[in-house]
């Protein structure tokens, strides 16, 4: 019988960071600095993601500035911002100084798109804004706020869909996904349902899904938020299936930061009372690097955090998924079949 | 302030800003910092002519770092927008005259935008 119940404090005092004298070394480990481990951990993945898809080196020369000005910087801004977004990444991966190296990599990419018009996309704006907002984080009012840029991301995409005829004729998708991409989804789709209204059934669902994300994510409520990382999960997911992209680092690093908006345990506080002979407390243990996992001797699963006690199998998924080390599994898992997907697409 | 209070309140400045941005691009076709992501597919062509002599493909494309014919994911006035801030700032000396021909979202390439205008 699994059972979950909130304590009063309920996200408001929950996964404040602990940040210890000496943060470990060790690059898998996010407990015990200054950000709390979701945080430190969704801001790792994508210094790495920006290494490996090769924003580090697409990082521009001074060219035509975004708004028109500065003219006449030195060639050298290039090499000087990515030295300042490697050194960062480094120092972030191995937990030092860890805000200060978030704000420092969203500030390259900011810097790089002001002063190159061509730098410019959503995807590299989202990142650094995410990277700003975790690097100035302020307890945990700061997952609201986070919560908000999405809400924020999701309203103006939104917005200016609804402004486009294209888009509210559902032109725009009969283009994109039935003559540009050939999804092979989407051209299934045409055999139930024709065109155009296809295209503008598409269109509508993705205005209306977008709104209803920002709704959600603008609620008070952790269950709406829940709600919304798994509409979120599930929109995002069907548009990577349709269009056969990831959209660059879009949409890893936008499904990983859905966990943001959690408070998250920080060390020994996820109090988890277990069979000791069970495997699986034998396998937590290995797993948990960051030692957040405070044992207890008991006859039933049953796992206590800051906010909220969970029992049965809820305690047992909770617990895993609180583990940093869960994520670095998923999130090599992805990346690795994502590649044998490529791989294999142009073996095909 | 104090407990980092302004931390805070760079962050609802950077929100505020966005939501500034997307009011913005009501009246500006360019939608930087909005979130129009893949709102238009612009089907493009450019020719370019300097001192009477046509540039070629890979001239056009050095000139302004996009191909000189191809498809741009975002606004089409990022497109034009680039090419006329080019010709009025590093390119004004080459006094070119450019014509681009474009079509939005699988119209065809009928729309004609030409520098200087």
């Amino acid at each position: 019988m699994a059972e979950m119940t909130s304590g009063p404090e309920s996200n408001a005092q929950a996964n404040q960071a602990h940040p210890t004298a000496s943060p470990s070394w060790n690059p898998l480990c996010c407990a015990g600095t200054a950000l709390p481990p979701n945080l430190l951990l969704w801001a790792k993945i994508t210094g790495l993601l920006l290494v490996g898809m090769g924003y580090l080196g697409d990082l521009p020369e001074p060219w035509l500035p975004t708004f028109g000005w500065p003219y006449g910087l030195p060639l050298a801004t290039k090499l000087a911002l990515q030295g300042v977004m490697l050194l960062a990444i480094g120092l972030l991966i191995f937990n030092r100084w860890v805000r200060a190296c978030c704000i420092a990599i969203g500030l390259t990419l900011f810097i790089g798109m002001l002063i190159d018009r061509l730098f410019f996309s959503n995807a590299k704006t989202f990142v650094a804004l995410m990277l700003l907002i975790v690097g100035l984080w302020n307890g945990p009012l700061t997952h609201t706020l986070l919560r908000w840029q999405y809400a924020v991301m999701y309203l103006g995409a939104a917005v200016n869909k609804l402004f486009d005829p294209d888009w509210r004729s559902g032109r725009f998708f009969t283009h994109w996904m039935g003559e540009l991409n050939d999804s092979a989804i989407y051209l299934a789709a045409r055999s139930v349902v024709a065109e155009p209204g296809l295209g503008r059934l598409l269109s509508w669902s993705t205005i209306g899904i977008e709104i209803v994300l920002a709704f959600l994510l603008l609620l008070p409520k952790p269950r709406y938020w829940l709600l919304a990382a798994l509409l979120a999960a599930g929109f995002h997911g069907m548009s990577v299936l349709m269009a056969d992209t990831l959209f660059k680092i879009y949409v890893p690093t936008l499904a990983l930061g859905l966990t943001v908006f959690f408070a998250w345990p920080g060390r020994g506080e996820l109090a988890l009372t277990a069979p000791p002979e069970s495997r699986l407390v034998r396998w937590l243990h290995r797993a948990d690097l960051d030692r957040l996992i405070d044992h207890r001797v008991g006859e039933s699963w049953q796992l206590r955090t800051p906010d909220k006690t969970a029992t049965g199998w809820l305690a047992r998924l909770l617990v895993i998924v609180y583990l940093p080390a869960f994520w670095w599994v998923a999130c090599f898992s992805a990346a690795f079949l994502w590649m044998a997907y490529l791989k294999l697409r142009t073996m095909v | 302030m104090r407990n980092g209070g302004w931390r805070t309140a760079l962050v609802v400045a950077l929100l505020a800003a966005q939501a500034g941005m997307m009011v913005f691009a009501r009246f500006d076709d360019r939608r930087f910092f909005c979130w129009g992501p893949h709102d238009q597919q612009t089907a493009y062509d450019i020719h370019v002519v300097i001192a009477g002599e046509p540039l070629d493909q890979a001239q056009i494309e050095q000139r302004y770092r996009i191909p000189a014919a191809g498809y741009e994911y975002r606004a089409t006035a990022h497109l034009l927008g680039l090419i006329e801030q080019y010709e009025k700032t590093l390119g004004r000396e080459d006094q070119a005259q450019v014509q681009v021909r474009y079509g939005v979202n699988g119209r065809p390439l009928t729309e004609v935008w030409q520098w200087p205008r």
